[in-house]
């Protein structure tokens, strides 16, 4: 049962907007989601935030700068759930900007194994690389690897750290590190995804390579090209779509289009059976990212990386297709993971408890994470689902992933149980909204119960109660094609909520397709208020 | 003078649904354009069914 409201808008703002030749529908939409003139739909490329706003941004430009005029050995270390895209604009743009093929190479350790971000158990297998790497590069991780950094110096390796994940108090020790989340940055997004915080510290080398000398603005390479990846990236990491992020995925759409992409982003949207000439955010979160992710998800992201390394369509197709096939076992796996979490709850009412937190022997550490978000959705609660795993001494440990509903912060949960019960959770980390943990297998009921305690003191009635925000009625002229195309050519997503209706119909007809879904046929009716006070309806005069 | 609209008959599809809708239905959806071949419409998701009095 959800309590259905509509998304409030200033109606000053939608005719501000409107008289700035905006489609009156569209006004109305932008007005409500908290854009003020027409100025800020402006997404050309030239509109981005600038990169020497970005902290440190310039000076991880002169590092790389520095380390590829000195042929110094590179390696981007990614880690496991970072989404290939960061790792492969950092390859792919830092052999544009001039390093040789020989001089870089990338690691992705196996999240099986190695642990979160920058371990020393990664520099460990860093350090006996041939030719060994003398400047690693993190990408969507590093900030919080105090000890894997202070690590890779005694073994004679410098770190720089780009990341935008929320560091600790205490920055760890790198050669420099570009994180717009950082206490003094005042890079005004901090959306900014890891895909795009390397594209900015590209950004900036290549206007420190211009000022060498090295290119001109007519010569320069043309790091534009790897905004398909960027926009990619940015939809599949789920960032807020701030103005900032929506130029990245914009631009990053538009060269899609026009088929301006690495072979195997382009492979992903043939073996998914999407037309990229009218490549939309919805393709890229729903259709591209995850069959790109599949094999992160359940062995390693190396796949992942190597397709959109790929510069050859025949072998792109080919990488593209395996993955597709991965993803459908990702599909099964996941599915049989719900069935078996529902089973588990039929016994008892979901609704009854105030979070949920399973764990099964035979569930898998890759999906945890989909399945607690599916179940999210289900039930309306903060969701943990645990899979088993192996700690370095042979213990037998959970490796959970939880997501929560709006107005429930997880990891300051997390961070609760964990004060009160200093050694129930070894290790956890995450935001508002999503959260990773480790516990032993034997603390399971332990951490159930606290964790449920925590939830009751937080979650209030309110908060469990489903919301649907909605966008008011169209007018019956607006259920046609141009409209719809309108709204799909605009750029929606996480924090920029894509438009939803609200209308009343006649059910004219209804029947199953393939046994699942509901296809209907429907009449809208028209309300007497749409009709004759409705700001935005119209009438035919006969 | 008589005021007339022209209400057009719309197609909606429900993912993940199988349980019947009532025959007037409050709904919440998304508006898409749905290509076939060269052919192209509009289409309701429907996402959520108001069913409070």
């Amino acid at each position: 049962m959800s309590i259905f409201s509509q998304r409030p808008y200033s109606s000053e703002i939608a005719k501000i907007l409107e008289s700035g030749e905006l489609h009156p529908l569209l006004a109305r939409l932008y007005a409500a989601r908290g854009v003020n003139s027409v100025d800020e739909l402006q997404l050309d490329f030239n509109h981005l935030l600038p990169p020497n706003t970005l902290l440190h941004c310039e000076n991880a430009a002169k590092i790389l700068a520095d380390a590829i005029r000195d042929q110094r050995q590179l390696l981007i270390v990614a880690d496991y759930d970072c989404d290939a895209t960061a790792c492969a604009v950092g390859i792919r743009g830092l052999k544009m900007l001039g390093a040789s093929s020989k001089q870089i190479d990338f690691l992705v350790p196996n999240r099986f194994t190695m642990g979160y971000g920058l371990t020393p158990e990664v520099i460990d297998l860093a350090k006996v690389l041939s030719p060994k790497p003398s400047l690693l590069i993190t990408v969507d991780n590093g900030i919080a690897s105090h000890v894997g950094i202070n690590y890779a110096k005694e073994h004679g390796m410098d770190v720089l750290v780009t990341d935008h994940h929320l560091p600790t108090e205490q920055l760890p020790n790198a050669l420099a590190i570009v994180n717009p989340n950082q206490a003094q940055c005042r890079f005004q997004s901090k959306a900014l995804a890891g895909v795009g915080v390397m594209f900015y510290v590209l950004i900036a080398l290549r206007a420190e390579l211009r000022q060498r000398g090295i290119f001109t603005s007519e010569t320069q390479p043309k790091l534009e090209q790897l905004l398909g990846l960027v926009a990619l990236g940015t939809v599949a990491d789920v960032a807020q779509l701030d103005r900032n992020n929506r130029i990245l995925v914009s631009q990053g759409l538009k060269r899609i289009r026009q088929g301006i992409a690495p072979p195997g982003l382009l492979a992903l949207f043939e073996v998914a059976g999407r037309n990229p000439e009218i490549a939309n955010p919805f393709d890229l979160g729903f259709a591209i990212g995850p069959r790109l992710n599949a094999a992160g998800r359940l062995a390693d992201m190396s796949l992942g990386i190597k397709l959109l390394l790929c510069d050859d369509s025949k072998s792109a197709l080919e990488i593209s297709q395996e993955l597709d096939r991965i993803n459908r076992e990702r599909r099964v796996i996941e599915s049989g993971m719900q069935e078996s979490a529902l089973a588990h709850l039929t016994d008892r009412d979901p609704d009854d408890r105030p979070a949920l937190c399973l764990w099964n022997a035979n569930w898998h550490q890759g999906v945890v994470g989909i399945v607690a978000s599916r179940l999210k959705e289900r039930f309306n609660r903060p969701a943990i689902i645990f899979a088993p795993a192996e700690g370095s001494n042979g213990e037998a440990l959970l490796r959970g992933s939880g997501r929560s509903i709006a107005g429930f912060h997880l990891r300051d949960a997390l961070d609760l149980v964990s004060k009160r019960k200093p050694s129930l959770i070894q290790k956890f980390g995450g935001h508002a909204m999503a959260a990773g943990l480790t516990i032993r297998q034997v603390d399971f009921e332990d951490f159930e119960e606290s964790f449920f305690q925590v939830t009751s003191e937080l979650l209030t009635e309110d908060l469990l109660k489903r919301r649907c925000i909605h966008d008011g009625e169209l007018r019956p002229e607006d259920f046609n094609v141009k409209t719809s195309d309108i709204l799909m050519n605009e750029i929606w997503g996480h924090g920029f909520p894509e438009p939803l209706f609200y209308g009343e119909f006649d059910v004219l007809q209804q029947s199953l397709m393939k046994d699942k879904h509901l296809r209907l046929q429907l009449k809208p009716r028209v309300s007497d208020e749409t009709a004759s006070h409705h700001p935005f309806s119209a009438r035919r005069l006969v | 003078m008589r005021l007339l609209r022209i209400i057009p008959l719309v197609q909606g599809v429900w993912f993940n649904r199988t349980q019947e809708l009532p025959q007037q239905a409050r709904l919440a959806y998304r508006l898409v354009s749905d290509r076939f071949r060269a052919e192209a419409r509009v289409q309701l998701m429907i996402e959520a069914l108001d069913d409070q009095s």
